[in-house]
């Protein structure tokens, strides 16, 4: 007995699609933040040849480095990346281990639902604009009276906000998907 | 209840929570939040602060060593630059039992040379090694525990992170403390090697011997590492003015994070240029880097909120009240430090430990008689603090680089790193010994 | 006791500020109110957090009091970087930071209405530490890495022909010894706790009587925290904040700055003080960029030009006094 199991496989593949695709974009940002680095003290150290290091390497890495990792967090939790201690759970029977996993699971979409929920706030405190109706609303906390910007090139801070906030919204919903999956484990008995 | 008490508590729980097969990560975020819950009477601080502490944590300068060391990791194992490296040592000291595992210590200590941080080091090096020690057949307990803690020797050999956070909240001369990190340092990795050969000896299945190859093919093997030797090179060269404090005329060209940029891209071109590295690998290296990192940074975002619940009971402060109560003569109050930091390191991240406790700890040891200048007490306690809490990070349960290494052999259970990792948490013990009995050998310089 | 105060910064406990005026705050308070508030400081930002969250921690009941940086969240307080502006404040903490409490009554009470500010300060003037010769005119800083304080100052730093590298604080000592950068602008009172003294050479002070760059601080507490106090311990908490407070804030950097500048002196160092010639150099570039400080205030919808001047006469009101 499993719980719309076709179903599950087929919101899984396509999950798996999306959470690929915001990987790749996030491994794209990480390789475009090392090669912004390197150039950057390739012009630090020709600075004679009248060469320059790059404004603001330092806190284009900072923001990128924060928006791969939240695109990255889906991508784990789909595998099942997050690092469980499994000596007691390999000892019990299929059934009970596979109920642990889903209260793993289950314990990771809470967390993922208080990222989201909170860093949407972080969000909502940079971003400067939207009337007080509308902001109420969607639940976006005080406005700012000026956004906030990074310290050389002056970008606002609500931008990278803006895509870690994204990130963390596929993170809630593979989450779901995962309780899903892993109750159908458990109904099944085991996990594959 | 005293804060000491829920603090307990909290550990016994969190304990059962990691156990029970809960996400280290989420485990001990969840310890953290409801504890500061208890704590305060509301829930609002650590809501407060998560408004901002994700991406805070996740957006920071100096972890961002961490995905760039894996991409590069993964780079070179894709590239076939690993394996060229692992032929060789394998060639030249394969025949000896033990001999790729002594010198995946070695490879870790020149990381470890190059790199200020632990966890960089492990995933590097992990990427690198491990599946190359398993092709050669050296069992999963002694690979992954081999790795984990070679990883702890990117902390160890200077450069260092937790010095550099120790020599600032103490105010001390972070050249002086880098070179008086120098010889535990290479004792650690001796101490490695000497575990590795007791180990194979007592557990003979676990490190395999390999036919001894004819020297002819084993220069050929080692005239294929060159790439390795260049890139290596050139980031190492590129950070190397570390080793330049007595001659501040050399200019080093990048700090340890621009080290790992310049070390992925070297790589990838590497691979790129010989076609080790097609779209195909490139994809794949970019979700390996993925889940490993993802699940690094959720632990340290865990870790933080553990930490800040840790502190709001002043759980520290009355251990260390308790400490100095007792009357006990300098070296029994400083033995008693070093335990407090073993117990905390099963549990706890190294660079909290340093932040919540040595302004605690170091204005009763600055006062303490040790017979020797203040300077001296301080570089002393602050390379045993050091030591002590790198510990933490392969002792059971909960050891960030045993996750990270397991993370890369994700087939082996972690039940075989840990016990894979026992004897060499072991060989850290009695390095502490040994250093706390010489305090000559971390002073040597300063007379 | 009836109340604790939970206090946070980010500094070692062995910093000017709270050695010289947090901890002495704190132990006045808990005097004054007859052990009835307890203060609790947290160093090192161990209740957790970054540096840039403590704004927000102090207005969101995190902790109760805090030492915040409006630097750290730039452009969140423009008014604040009046007092950050190429020689807008004096040689004294002490006497910049009275104007600065002055000033942020008149400019910053929307902005901060949020917490109960205790008191805001500045810092004492930045130094040039470098290794090898000193910089003594406009012409030697060809060419040279410097570590930079503050935007402001880094534009004034490149337009002279140097280098300006971007890095926290902490991470200064180790890129010096390293020659990562060849020098950098930090005050006297970090030069000890950094040990900057063993790895720079020589010092450069800019001369005159107006420092070269500043930084804004506010020393805040939760708004719901002071509220909730019974009315004569909030007496207490009145009678410890305001312009003396600022005044006592701004002077713990003083103290701080003749420390490290002794410190210094004895190691042997070289330290110089630039002519008045080359510092006029100086400042006819920083005056271009206070202009053009003051234009894009006003492009904000504030008053660049107002705020410019009130800062430049608070500012002369208490140096001259
Ligand atoms: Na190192
Ligand atoms: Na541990």
């Amino acid at each position: 007995m499993t719980l719309a199991k076709t179903t599950e496989l087929r919101v899984g593949r396509a999950l798996t699609l999306v959470c690929r695709l915001l990987a790749y974009g996030g491994g794209v940002l990480l390789v475009s933040m090392a090669v912004i680095t390197a150039a950057s003290i390739t012009g630090r150290a020709l600075i004679f040849a009248g060469l320059s290091p790059i404004t603001g390497d330092f806190e284009l890495v900072e923001a990128g480095c924060a928006i791969a990792i939240f695109a990255f967090l889906p991508w784990c939790q789909l595998n099942r990346g997050n690092v469980t201690v499994d000596i007691v759970a390999n000892a019990l029977p299929s059934r009970l281990k596979a109920i642990l996993g889903l209260i793993g699971d289950i314990s990771v979409t809470v967390v993922a639902g208080l990222i989201l929920w909170r860093i949407w706030l972080g969000f909502g405190e940079k971003f400067p604009y939207g009337s007080d109706a509308v902001r109420r609303f969607f639940g976006m906390g005080s406005k700012p009276f000026f956004p906030e910007t990074t310290y050389e090139l002056e970008l606002p801070v609500w931008i990278p906000y803006a895509m870690a906030t994204f990130g963390a919204a596929v993170f809630l919903l593979v989450s779901l998907y995962t309780v899903w999956r892993a109750l159908n484990w458990v109904l099944a008995g085991e996990e594959p | 209840m005293t804060g000491l008490e829920l603090a307990l508590i909290a550990f016994a729980l969190m304990l059962l929570a990691i156990f029970l097969r809960v996400p280290i990560a989420v485990a001990m975020f969840a310890t953290g939040f409801i504890g500061t819950w208890i704590v305060l009477g509301r829930p609002s601080a650590t809501l407060s602060q998560m408004k901002t502490l994700t991406y805070d944590t996740f957006s920071s300068y100096s972890l961002s060593i961490v995905p760039l060391f894996l991409l590069m990791g993964q780079f070179a194992t894709k590239s076939g630059m690993s394996a060229a490296l692992f032929n060789a040592a394998s060639d030249w000291l394969g025949h000896k039992r033990g001999g790729v595992a002594m010198a995946a210590v070695g490879a870790c200590a020149g990381f470890g040379a190059v790199c200020g941080s632990s966890l960089a080091t492990a995933s590097t090096m992990g990427q690198v090694a491990l599946p190359e020690m398993r092709k050669r057949g050296y069992s999963d307990a002694l690979s992954t525990g081999v790795l984990a803690a070679g990883g702890t020797l990117g902390i160890l050999i200077p450069p260092s992170v937790i010095l550099v956070i120790y020599a600032i909240l103490t105010e001390q001369n972070i050249v002086k403390m880098f070179i008086a990190a120098l010889v535990p340092g290479i004792l650690a990795a001796l101490g490695y090697m000497l575990t590795v050969a007791i180990y194979v000896r007592v557990k003979p299945g676990s490190g395999p011997v390999a036919e001894r190859k004819p020297i002819k093919e084993r220069f050929r093997t080692l005239w294929r590492v060159w790439p390795v030797v260049v890139i290596f090179g050139l980031v190492m060269g590129g950070i190397a003015a570390d080793w330049n404090w007595a001659n501040p005329g050399v200019q080093a060209l990048f700090t340890p994070t621009e080290g790992a940029a310049v070390g992925a891209v070297a790589t990838g071109l590497y691979g790129i240029l010989t076609g080790g590295l097609n779209w195909r690998s490139f994809l794949d290296s970019i979700l390996e880097t993925a889940q490993a990192s993802a699940m690094i940074f959720l632990i340290i975002f865990g870790a933080q909120v553990f930490n800040s619940f840790l502190a709001f009971t002043q759980a520290p402060q009355a251990l260390a009240e308790w400490v100095t109560g007792q009357g006990f003569a300098p070296l029994t109050i400083l033995i008693a430090m070093l335990v407090c930091y073993l117990v905390f390191g099963c549990v706890m991240d190294s660079l909290s430990m340093i932040l919540l406790t040595i302004p605690i700890f170091f204005p009763i040891i600055e006062v303490l008689d040790f017979g020797m200048t203040p300077e001296q007490v301080a570089i002393w306690f602050g390379i045993l603090a050091l030591i002590v809490v790198e510990v933490g990070l392969i002792t059971p349960p909960v050891g960030m680089n045993l996750f990270i290494i397991n993370q890369v052999g994700r087939d082996i259970p972690i039940s075989q790193t840990y016990r894979g990792v026992l004897p060499f948490v072991a060989s850290d013990l009695v390095r502490v010994v040994i250093l706390v009995a010489f305090p000559v050998l971390s002073i040597w310089f300063v007379s | 006791q009836d109340v604790t105060l939970r206090c946070q910064h980010f500094l070692s406990p062995k910093g000017s500020v709270p050695r010289y005026f947090i901890e002495p705050w704190a132990e006045k308070v808990e005097a004054d109110s007859g052990g009835r508030i307890k203060v609790e400081i947290y160093p090192a930002m161990q209740l957790g957090g970054k540096p840039p969250a403590l704004y927000d921690q102090i207005r969101d009941g995190v902790i109760d009091c805090g030492w915040a940086l409006p630097a750290y969240t730039p452009g969140r307080f423009p008014e604040a970087e009046a007092f950050e502006l190429p020689f807008m404040t004096s040689m004294s903490a002490e006497a910049s930071s009275k104007a600065a409490w002055e000033f942020t009554e008149k400019y910053m009470q929307e902005r901060l209405s949020d917490i109960k500010v205790l008191a805001v300060h500045v810092h004492g003037p930045g130094v040039i530490h470098k290794k090898g010769d000193p910089i003594t005119t406009p012409a030697d800083f060809q060419g040279v890495k410097l570590r930079g304080p503050s935007r402001q100052a880094n534009a004034l730093l490149e337009t002279l022909g140097a280098t300006p590298v971007g890095m926290p604080v902490p991470a200064f000592p180790e890129a010096l010894s390293k020659g990562v950068v060849d020098g950098g602008v930090i005050p006297w009172e970090i030069v000890p706790p950094l040990k900057v003294h063993e790895l720079a050479d020589s010092h450069t002070q800019i001369g005159g009587d107006r420092a070269l760059y500043n930084t804004f601080f506010i020393w805040g507490m939760n708004k719901n925290t002071y509220e909730s106090l019974p009315d004569d311990l909030k007496a207490v908490i009145d009678a410890n904040s305001g312009l003396q407070t600022s005044a006592d804030a701004g002077r713990a950097m003083d103290t701080g700055d003749t420390a490290g500048e002794e410190t210094t002196a004895s190691a042997g160092n070289t330290i110089v003080t630039m002519d008045e010639a080359a510092v006029a150099e100086l400042r006819a570039i920083g005056d271009a960029q206070t202009e053009a400080w003051a234009a894009e205030m006003t492009s904000k919808g504030l008053d660049g030009a107002a705020m410019v001047s009130d800062a430049q006469a608070l500012v002369a009101k208490y140096a001259d006094n």
